[in-house]
């Protein structure tokens, strides 16, 4: 089983690719807002989009327009608890 | 009278086993920002109108024409492809630009335009119909500046690109992004004129009455080959491309955007029409 | 600005097969979306979707070139064209879609087929609907393809004005189309902006429901005795703050309605009322809410037709102004159904009830992605 360390690299591998950011992973921190013009990233609702279809085709996992989805998209963070079952380290 | 006061010719052909040229660099020096999620055909369309455009400050009522035949094909495969053969859902970015305003938005972007922004196709003769549009939106003041751009993008591998327009094995594609800038006004720059005549003798009355040593005609793909002969015949017809040199759908945009960017003398004619369309003669004077 | 007539018009839509039809239905306020199920994901796309009640299989690769012809053939009669005027007549086209359907079809059988040579976009398709237009009518003119997302057909319908305007030609046949297919379905499910229900400035509003339709206006430098519509003009701009979602602000679609009066020299009292754009989505319906408010200190009468025809994307501009123009020459102004909670965020809301259409000037509004904002001025007089 993959740990929590390993998914937030690829995650963050992940954001650089499908939005076309101009860094490296150890550039994003793991608590920096993702979305909107105050996040450090500044991605947009389209970059959200993006990410978001992503996450459902590699980790089947889907985040829609409600809110408790929705917020899976803050950080690397919270991206990662979206996406791990419970307990995993 | 309107005239073509900035013109940029992009035309790069691409052989057999070449990969496209990058673009990344050059447009580095060209747009006001990085864009990010931009294809190959929204790079065509920045490049040639950022060079068209060089630096001049634009009217804000300036309106954006862009024609192409195929349009951003490349990105249009790549949703086809995640859609039917990987049976996904195309990524919002990919379907987003197969919709066909993402060019001209990011052009009035990075131009800082806000006008009118359209994107018209005639297949192989979409540079008219740009023309025509632009010249109308300028004749009735609607805009009072108009950036018209024809882009024509290659998608790799050639051969499936070739299969798709129906074109021979051994014919060489180019890549393209011909801009011209037109506004009202008198000076030195080239004029640019439209006229439409219902006969397609009145058009050859008045090629003759106005005709120089020197001018150049260029008889559009979509006219009828027994007619573009024929004035062919009657008018020298030099310097026209070689079509065999490289081809793309649009490729009298080429011609017209080189010669609008050349100090050459004379006028360049560009003929076209049918017994049933009439018969239309653009004209860039010298 | 002298403008230029609408002498025909024809219309197959979810609300009927012909325009007639589909303005009584629109007055009778039915709203018949089917329930779309594609099953090819993984996880199954379903929405409800606005389909032409023909009998045809949705995804028919056919159906373009059947569904085409019949609602321009319609407008061309009703406009009484003599056959000269028809081979000469030139066609202006708006479509988000084209031959998409088909190619797509294409592509998944030459994949069954062979998917080693299976070549991905067989079809350069800009062109196909006027093509399939040119051989079933025998219109030969010069042919306009307009593709600029949810405002192509209102751009197309201005590009035929200004040239008739200009004296080019006499008359023109503006068309609107889309139709079905798995590009726009998948991708607008993918844009999550999609809803159960289509509710204009609602308070509750969550999104868009797709709808296809075929439209197709003639446009005529003359009018004849019995004419009584008559698009003055418009104006059409860019906004560059996002490509997918417009300036919540409302600032451009200020700009593009300001610029729309000014071209036909009205002043905003004038105006008796506004097709609305009014997608649904949460930031569309702010950003023409708050535009409109800038314009008007009292905003007209605003109605919004897609909770009855769906969001037929590129060809709203010409099925919409088919469906308002029709409820206008029978004198009412069309209810919006799918409205019930006003939004205080918004301060405009539209009329629930058929409203008296008077002679005089109304505004059409349409908005798409790449920021582009067009405005069309319709003007009804007495016969």
């Amino acid at each position: 089983m993959m740990n929590r360390e390993q998914l937030k690299l690829e995650l963050k591998q992940m954001i650089i690719r499908e939005c076309e950011k101009d860094l490296r992973p150890e550039q994003i921190p793991d608590d920096a807002v993702l979305i909107g013009s105050e996040g450090s990233l500044a991605l947009d609702s389209l970059d959200a989009l993006q990410i978001a279809l992503a996450v459902k085709q590699q980790y089947g996992k889907r985040i829609d327009g409600n809110n408790q989805t929705r917020a899976a998209l803050t950080s690397i963070n919270t991206l990662a608890d979206f996406i791990l079952p419970d307990g995993v380290p | 009278m309107i005239r073509a006061i900035s013109a940029c010719d992009y035309l790069q052909p691409v052989p057999d086993g070449a990969a496209l040229p990058p673009l990344e660099a050059a447009l580095k020096d060209l747009c006001r920002e990085r864009f990010r999620r931009i294809d190959r055909f929204i790079q065509l369309a920045l490049l040639g109108s950022a060079r068209c455009v060089a630096g001049r400050t634009l009217r804000p009522d300036c309106g954006i024409y862009l024609g192409s035949g195929l349009g951003p094909i490349g990105n249009n495969i790549v949703t086809q492809q995640q859609l039917i053969r990987d049976a996904e859902i195309p990524k919002p970015v990919n379907f987003v630009n197969t919709l066909g305003s993402s060019a001209g938005f990011y052009v009035a972007r990075n131009l800082g335009l806000q006008g009118q922004n359209f994107f018209i196709s005639r297949r192989g003769a979409s540079l008219q119909a740009v023309l025509s549009a632009a010249i109308a939106d300028l004749t009735c003041g609607v805009v009072g500046q108009a950036l018209l751009g024809v882009v024509e993008e290659v998608a790799l591998p050639l051969a499936e690109h070739r299969l798709r327009q129906h074109l021979p094995g051994d014919l060489t594609l180019a890549e393209g992004s011909h801009w011209l800038l037109l506004q009202p006004g008198t000076g030195d720059s080239r004029s640019l004129e439209l006229k439409h005549f219902t006969k397609f003798a009145a058009l050859e009355d008045f090629l003759k009455s106005v005709w120089r040593t020197g001018d150049r005609l260029c008889c559009a793909r979509s006219m009828e080959a027994r007619v573009a002969g024929a004035l062919r015949r009657d008018f020298d017809a030099g310097a026209r491309p070689d079509p065999a040199a490289a081809f793309h759908d649009s490729l009298e945009a080429a011609w017209l955007a080189a010669f609008a960017a050349s100090p050459e003398p004379g006028t360049l004619f560009l003929a076209d029409g049918s017994p049933e369309r009439g018969w239309s003669l653009f004209y860039l004077g010298a | 600005m002298a403008g230029a007539y609408i002498r025909g018009m024809g219309l197959s839509c979810a609300l009927g097969e012909d325009a007639a039809s589909s303005v009584s239905a629109l007055q009778r306020r039915q709203m018949r979306p089917v329930a779309l199920r594609l099953e090819e994901f993984t996880e199954p796309v379903q929405m409800p979707y606005y389909r032409i009640p023909d009998r045809a299989e949705l995804f028919d690769a056919g159906r373009l070139a059947r569904l085409l012809p019949p609602a321009a053939r319609a407008a061309v009669t009703q406009a009484g064209l003599t056959p000269g005027e028809i081979r000469r007549l030139p066609l202006f086209i708006g479509s988000s879609c084209f031959s998409i359907g088909v190619s797509e079809a294409r592509y998944a059988a030459a994949l069954a087929q062979q998917p080693q040579t299976a070549i991905p976009m067989p079809l350069c398709g800009y062109q196909d609907m006027a093509v399939v237009l040119q051989q079933t009518l025998g219109c030969r003119g010069d042919t306009y393809t307009y593709n600029t997302a949810c405002t192509a057909s209102a751009n197309a319908l201005l590009g035929a004005l200004h040239m008739i305007e200009l004296g080019w030609y006499r008359h023109a046949l503006v068309v609107g189309a889309e139709l079905a297919n798995r590009t726009t379905l998948a991708g607008f499910s993918g844009l999550q902006i999609v809803a159960d229900a289509l509710r204009p400035f609602d308070a509750a509003r969550k999104g868009l429901v797709l709808g296809e339709g075929i439209g197709a206006v003639v446009l005529s430098a003359e009018t004849d005795s019995t004419n009584r519509l008559r698009v003055l003009g418009g104006a059409s701009n860019c906004d560059t703050w996002s490509v997918t979602t417009a300036d919540t602000g409302g600032k451009s679609v200020a700009a593009v309605l300001s610029q729309a009066l000014e071209q036909t020299h009205l002043q905003p009292r004038q105006v008796r009322a506004i097709k609305a754009h009014g997608t649904a989505t949460p930031a569309g319906d702010t950003a023409e809410a708050l535009g409109m408010r800038q314009v008007f200190a009292g905003v007209p009468p605003l109605s919004v037709l897609k909770p009855c025809l769906g969001h037929t994307l590129g060809a709203c501009g010409i099925n919409e102004l088919i469906l308002f123009a029709g409820a206008l020459q029978r004198g009412f102004l069309p209810a919006t159904p799918g409205f019930a909670t006003p939004d205080p965020a918004l301060g405009v809301q539209p009329i629930t009830a058929p409203e008296p259409a008077p002679d005089g000037h109304y505004l059409l509004n349409h908005f798409g992605f790449g920021g582009n904002n067009t405005v069309l001025v319709l003007e009804k007089t007495a016969p």
